[in-house]
């Protein structure tokens, strides 16, 4: 009997050999929810009418340092916010981003997370990370991960002490608001 | 997950299987997902590349994981076949609804060395020490993982994990979003049936419920190969709801309810004033339900607590005894570093079990009705030295007990990473199986001697009986080299004391006694090789040696509880397992199983002088999946022989033959 099994064995092996299925299957795209989720929360954050230089300006969605994700971002140009189009823009330095609306700092932004958000504090940007200590920082939206799903959580106050407005929709979808009102 | 914290984490482990679930919008493109809201978006299952893989390579542990891939692809219907698989476990089916299920050794229908606990919930059985296999009732789609733990895991299970584990662990609600239907058929299988639905209750809450029904065919006796009438009937139904609070805390509440009916012959039956065997047709009604709940609050990465409650409630209704039983569980456990090398784990248990005979001739246990409690407590600290090369942990577990009062389990573990590759650890721990109500007070009616006026043999309970004690030796060595090969050997020695065994008060009065000590030593292997991406193979291999010690050999000793325990194990066993993927939606899975005779498969066997040869099993299925979310499978089940004997039931059920089976299942997922 063992005989007969390990010649099917054999059999099937070789039989096979010579096919060669491939094993592809594109694996999900992190990345790319994460520019759908910078296009929603446009959708639900008021920035102060100075931060425009007028009705027609462009809502500007900026990244500082390398990262994948800018390479999903250009299809978010072909929509619209609050009838303000959206650019896209890639910066190296933060002095170049303080004229942007939300910023992503990439992981791989090496010059000192703390500094950059020290910089940036009190304009009118809502910074966006994945660092988790970005929030405890001073950043204003942190991505985080929750049962494989990719969640945010909000630090309300530095928000307001950026002059930035976030709908309560948006702050009710937030696994938790930092910093809020008592 | 590690193996010191094995409850704690069944709430936060993550599917290995999270790709078949998703929702499609996954495979949305860049301009598709822009257009989702951000409730959407926030369903959608990613896989992060920084997930922490179980690494079963650090565990100062015989342990062997079942993971749902390899579940699926083995093509079982039922967690007992799973375990066919596991190195270190004897597994024998003893008819369609009868298994005898047991971790190095002394197997039986009473094996009561094998603890056995589904999502922390135990389903061994205080009455007789054993797990009734045919009321657990999990759907198979949503395991996660089965854990077998061989060897004592006392110091974190309390007591009857003497000779092993096995953790049934369910994914998470958030793991099992969407619709699933499975629907299977075949000659024994009448029915496989399973509808579960997940789905997002708010955003931090996702729940699932499930439906399921399985019937069984019979198999045929042995002896005149007529029908064994061992059909059975099993229906289910549940719900697990996974919740999360802010950042810290998450949940999880789960029930389950069952009803099932099965059939069994049961000969011989006595009744009294006669000395007469009688043979009854006779019907298993078995149902009942349970719910669980469990808070994990994570004070940071290395910080966290959970408390967890159940209430089970069985009822078991069979010719010669029905049996209920309400269970009620609390525990309590904290993990923590200090001191960077240092990671405690303790803990704090409560149980209270409350009983309900409805006593026959047969069977009884006295008082019908009685409560008892557990309380126990661990701690343990897994020492961190050497960069992390040497990891030594001690820790015990104190309970005390209705029967026995206190038990103290100890154990000591040394893990020794050489390097990435190889891995030493062993082991020295202590364990101990507390006495059941019927060996406490309880009173078995075994037959009547063979002279007028044939007079009935009683076995007797006794209140005096102390827990039966093993000291474990263990050690191991792993290798592994990539995610290709990978080499898992672990050899025990176990020292026995104060074993159940009988003693004669009399021709007519037999008592149960601590009455016997033992050894036994073993090797356990696992390998794993993966030559080519499409072509997975496991081989595992298992001995043991056992020898028994009766206490006092004294003249007029009938019991023949050593000569059993050393032959009702088989010496050998191999499992060869292969999947092959033939084409991007064709998979084969090949499996076979050679497992050595079992001179006496117990006291009914031995009187009856059946012998159980040895035989090679063979199961093939051939899944094929004919779109993203529909699969068909095709599989046949011990193909080599049309029926053999895997084992005797000790009490009133005759050899029974398990017989081919032959079955297709279509598995939709919407």
């Amino acid at each position: 009997m063992k005989q007969t099994f390990l010649l099917i064995m054999l059999a099937v092996s070789l039989g096979l050999a010579a096919a060669s299925p491939a094993q592809s299957g594109e694996s999900p795209s992190e990345t790319r929810l994460k520019a759908a989720y910078l296009y929603n929360f446009a959708k639900f954050i008021h920035w102060p009418e100075e931060s425009f230089a007028n009705t027609e300006s462009p809502l500007i969605i900026g990244v500082l340092g390398a990262t994948p994700l800018a390479k999903e971002l250009p299809p978010l140009t072909a929509r619209k916010v609050r009838n303000r189009a959206i650019e896209i823009r890639q910066f190296d330095k933060v002095e170049e981003a303080t004229g942007c609306h939300i910023l992503y700092i990439s992981p791989s932004f090496n010059k000192g997370l703390r500094p950059a958000l020290e910089q940036l504090s009190t304009k009118p940007i809502v910074t966006v990370g994945d660092q988790g200590n970005f929030t405890a920082l001073g950043g204003v939206i942190q991505f985080v991960t929750r049962r494989d799903r990719l969640r945010f959580i909000i630090h309300l106050a530095v928000a307001r002490e950026n002059s930035i407005k976030i709908d309560a929709q948006l702050l009710s979808l937030a696994v938790e608001v930092v910093g809020r009102e008592k | 997950m590690s193996f010191s914290l094995p409850k704690l984490h069944t709430g936060g482990i993550v599917s290995l299987c999270l790709l078949t679930l998703l929702p499609h919008s996954l495979w949305a493109t860049g301009e598709e997902m822009l257009d989702l809201d951000l409730s959407q978006l926030m369903e959608i299952q990613i896989t992060s590349a920084g997930r922490k893989e179980q690494n079963l390579a650090d565990v100062a542990a015989a342990v062997y994981v079942i993971d749902q891939e390899t579940l699926h692809s083995s093509g079982v219907t039922s967690i007992p076949e799973a375990l066919r698989m596991v190195p270190g476990l004897q597994v024998a089916r003893m008819s369609s609804n009868k298994w005898a299920i047991t971790s190095r050794g002394f197997n039986g229908i009473f094996s009561n060395k094998l603890l056995v606990q589904i999502d922390g919930r135990s389903v061994y059985t205080p009455s007789y020490s054993g797990v009734y296999w045919d009321s657990q009732n999990v759907v198979l789609e949503d395991i996660e993982r089965i854990e077998v733990i061989r060897g004592p895991g006392a110091t974190l299970w309390g007591a009857n994990a003497v000779n092993g584990i096995i953790n049934i662990i369910t994914k998470q609600a958030s793991d099992t979003q969407g619709g699933l239907v499975s629907a299977g058929a075949g000659n024994q299988e009448k029915i496989i049936g399973t509808l579960r639905y997940g789905s997002q209750l708010n955003k931090d809450t996702y729940g699932r419920f499930y439906l399921n029904r399985h019937d069984q065919d019979s198999y045929q006796l042995l002896a005149e190969g007529s029908d064994a009438n061992d059909a059975s009937e099993l229906t289910g139904a549940g719900f697990r709801v996974d919740g999360d609070v802010g950042l810290q805390n998450n949940w999880t509440l789960q029930g389950d309810l069952y009803q099932g009916d099965g059939n069994q012959i049961l000969a011989p039956v006595w009744i009294p004033d006669s000395p007469l065997p009688l043979t009854v047709n006779d019907s298993i009604e078995n149902n009942g339900y349970n719910l669980l709940g469990r808070w994990q609050h994570n004070i940071s990465e290395t910080n966290t607590w959970s408390l967890q409650a159940y209430f089970d409630a069985t009822d078991r209704k069979e010719q010669y005894l029905a049996q209920n039983f309400k269970t009620v569980d609390l525990d309590f456990q904290h993990r923590f570093q200090f001191l960077e090398q240092h990671d405690l784990i303790w803990g704090l248990g409560y149980r209270n079990v409350s009983d309900d005979f409805t006593n026959t001739y047969m069977i009884g246990i006295v008082p019908e009705q009685e409560t008892s409690e557990l309380f126990s407590g661990f701690i343990q600290d897994e020492i961190s030295l050497f960069d992390d090369r040497v990891r030594f942990t001690l820790g015990t577990k104190i309970e005390h007990n209705d029967f026995t009062g206190v038990e103290i389990q100890p154990s000591a573990r040394l893990l020794w990473s050489v390097n990435s590759a190889h891995k030493l650890w062993t082991s020295i721990s202590r364990a101990v199986r507390t006495p059941s109500r019927i060996e406490d007070s309880g009173r078995i009616v075994l037959g009547p001697i063979p002279v007028p006026p044939y007079p009935k043999i009683k076995v007797y309970g006794n209140s005096e009986m102390e827990s039966e004690e093993l000291i474990a030796y263990e050690a191991g060595y792993r290798f592994s080299q990539g995610s290709n090969f990978s080499l898992d050997t672990t050899v025990f020695y176990n020292d026995y004391s104060k074993l159940l065994d009988y003693s004669y008060a009399d021709m007519l009065n037999v008592y149960f006694i601590n009455g016997m000590s033992g050894h036994s030593y073993g090797l356990e292997l696992s390998g794993r090789w993966r030559p080519v991406s499409w072509i997975s193979a496991e081989l595992n291999y298992s001995f043991i040696e056992l020898s028994m010690d009766p206490l006092s050999p004294a003249a007029g000793r009938f019991s023949i509880s050593d000569i059993i325990a050393e032959n009702s194990t088989p010496q050998h066993q191999i499992s060869l397992r292969s999947s092959f993927d033939l084409s991007e939606t064709v998979r084969l899975n090949v499996w076979a199983r050679y497992v050595d005779k079992v001179k006496i498969a117990g006291q009914a066997a031995y009187s009856a002088g059946i012998e159980v040869d040895q035989h090679v099993a063979l199961d093939v299925n051939i899944a094929w999946k004919v779109t993203e979310t529909l699969e068909l499978m095709l599989a046949g089940q011990n193909l080599l022989e049309s029926n053999h004997l895997e084992f005797v039931n000790e009490y009133f059920v005759p050899p029974t033959e398990v017989g081919q089976s032959f079955y297709c299942k279509l598995t939709w997922e919407f």
